[in-house]
């Protein structure tokens, strides 16, 4: 009756319902719900991988082929490793599973959506409990964190909406997998294409529509932040480039060059803003932006090798910016958020615990050895077989740049003197080892994730 | 005619039937005119006084109201057209009810009804 290929779903909401009945019979402090959570998320991204991609619509909404497919299981990771950061604290409340699993569905949705309104309710499924939880810790910076996440969210669906209204207006259809074959009204189609690339660039954290990116990853509990950072980005770049790669292949000189500059902007913005940062949460968010540009090179360029480095892409910066934010975890102990300072002296001290994060800086600047090397490398190659020269060099220009931002936490770390004591969980320890070595092993030996990813993002009609 | 006379019947039934029970509680009930009743009423919200604090579990409420509300709304699509999606279609909407009675449940469990 449900169709197998929604099973990888299926797996995740009922986690939800499973994690909500856990969280009301049993007393407060139980871990059983975090459990739950954890055994769903991992089924769900089994299943994911497991499952045989089609190129079938289901219902004429949503399409499991090897790209949503891809996207599911890196939504999946980013909600296990949330989870793991999470667990054994005091902190969070019970619903806390719940919320993350509920984000995650939304952020698997976006990334099989092939229809408008299904992308939009992923897109909020994904968006309200995030907002909750941004808010989770209930003092004053995170409920300032929640507040303008909201706000601004809410505004930008706004944004996206009408986009998807407009195009909608232009093409009448809201499945935009065949818009290939439809007459297209241009001028609406401009106005919906910028208003819905406003609209999932927010989310991207796509410079101008950035601002909430600082305020809210300081505020927000790390956990969240961590699902944040991984798994919004992962979920906001698949429909970014679905939508744009799937249905306006055609009309890519609408939107091309605009993206392009966006692109570049983004870059150069991200990590020069990243350079005079001192505090890690706000130092990891700004990469984060300046990350959401390298991306985009990838969509911009819209060449196949393009699409298959901007998916590729994804995979090394998440796991260096979930380690980055498990070692967080792992420093900041009951008090949140971890200052520069506090690193001082960690290499003596926490030998393993520095040899963590700097794996996950020297992946985050790209050094070889590492994944973030080659996720760069294939960006390089996607934008310059579109002979997009522009953004390749601004790819360079910014990477040399945060060299800067990247190599002072770990100049900080060898530094002689007492900083703040780590405090490891097991869920934290897991996912450092889990993230680092993945991150070397992807940095030493790429070809059969390249290749997995890579066929995932093969869209024959790209030239 | 056809379709339409049972709403028109519908209509008139229930015009007489308030009618009926105004014109009843007129006749039989006490008169006591003046006091509290001159005053504005508005959910229980005193708007005479605007700048005064009232409890924030009005908005609880409200907002756990009209989550039920609208879901429940959301099967009445279903149920006019019940027939044309046979079993398969009863089973997803039971499983829509289920959903919605964990949610239920959940705010019943943690005391999101208790006023205290």
């Amino acid at each position: 009756m449900i169709n197998p290929v929604l099973e990888p779903e299926l797996l995740m909401g009922l986690g939800v319902l499973a994690t909500l009945i856990l969280a009301m019979v049993v007393r407060e402090r139980s871990n059983a719900a975090y459990w739950s959570g954890l055994v769903f998320a991992v089924a769900a991204g089994v299943r994911s991988y497991t499952l045989h991609p089609t190129s079938h619509l289901v219902g004429g909404m949503m399409v499991a082929d090897g790209y949503g497919l891809v996207v599911n299981i890196m939504v999946t990771a980013a909600v296990v490793a949330g989870l793991l950061l999470a667990f054994d604290s005091e902190r969070y409340t019970v619903e806390f599973p719940a919320l993350l699993l509920l984000a995650g569905l939304g952020g698997m949705i976006m990334g099989l959506a092939a229809n408008f309104i299904l992308l939009f309710l992923g897109l909020e499924l994904l968006s309200l409990p995030l907002y909750i939880l941004a808010a989770s810790r209930r003092d004053a910076r995170s409920a300032e964190a929640g507040i303008k996440y909201l706000l601004t969210g809410a505004f930008s669906s706004g944004v996206l909406l009408f986009g998807m209204a407009l195009l909608y207006g232009s093409t009448g259809t809201v499945t935009f997998i065949n818009y290939t074959t439809l007459h297209l009204v241009p001028v609406l189609l401009g106005a919906g294409l910028a208003l819905v690339i406003v609209g999932l660039g927010y989310k991207l954290a796509m410079v101008p529509f950035h601002m909430w990116v600082p305020d809210v990853y300081e505020g927000s509990p790390t956990p969240v932040a961590t699902f944040m950072a991984f798994g919004t980005k992962v979920a906001a770049a698949a429909a970014l480039l679905r939508v744009l790669a799937f249905g306006f292949s055609l009309t890519s000189g609408v939107w091309g060059l605009a993206l392009g500059y966006f692109a570049v902007l983004t870059m150069l913005a991200g990590n020069l803003m990243a350079l005079p940062q001192r505090d890690l949460k706000r130092l990891l968010a700004w990469s984060g932006v300046g990350n959401a540009g390298y991306v985009l090179v990838g969509i911009a360029s819209h060449t196949v090798s393009g699409a298959q480095a901007a998916l590729f892409y994804l995979l090394p910066y998440g796991m260096a910016v979930v380690l980055a934010f498990a070692v967080i975890r792992v420093l900041e102990g009951q008090q949140e958020g971890a200052q520069m300072e506090d690193l001082t002296g960690l290499a003596h001290r926490e030998p393993w615990l520095a040899a963590g994060l700097t794996v996950a800086l020297l992946s985050l600047a790209g050094i070889p050895l590492t994944a973030g090397f080659f996720g760069k490398f294939y960006l390089i190659k996607g934008a310059l077989q579109g002979d997009q020269w522009g953004m390749a060099i601004g790819l360079v220009v910014a990477t040399l740049v945060s060299l800067g931002v990247y190599f002072r936490p770990i100049q900080y770390m060898f530094r002689p003197g007492e900083g703040r004591p780590a405090r490891w969980s097991v869920g934290a320890a897991v996912v450092v080892a889990g993230a680092g070595l993945a991150t070397l092993f992807i940095g030493v030996y790429p070809e059969p994730l390249l290749h997995f990813v890579a066929q995932a993002a093969t869209f024959t009609w790209l030239r | 005619m056809s379709g339409y006379g049972a709403i028109l019947i519908y209509v008139a039934v229930s015009a007489v039937l308030a009618a009926a029970i105004s014109m009843a509680s007129e006749i039989m009930g006490p008169h006591a005119p003046g006091g509290v009743k001159r005053e504005s009423y508005e959910s229980g919200i005193l708007v005479d006084r605007p700048l005064s604090h009232f409890s924030v579990r009005f908005y609880r409420v409200a907002m756990l109201f009209l989550i039920f509300d609208v879901s429940v709304m959301a099967i009445y699509p279903w149920a006019t057209s019940m027939r044309a999606f046979h079993a398969a279609g009863f089973v997803k909407a039971l499983f829509f009810m289920v959903v919605l009675a964990v949610g239920f449940a959940y705010v019943w469990r943690r005391g999101g009804f208790k006023w205290d």
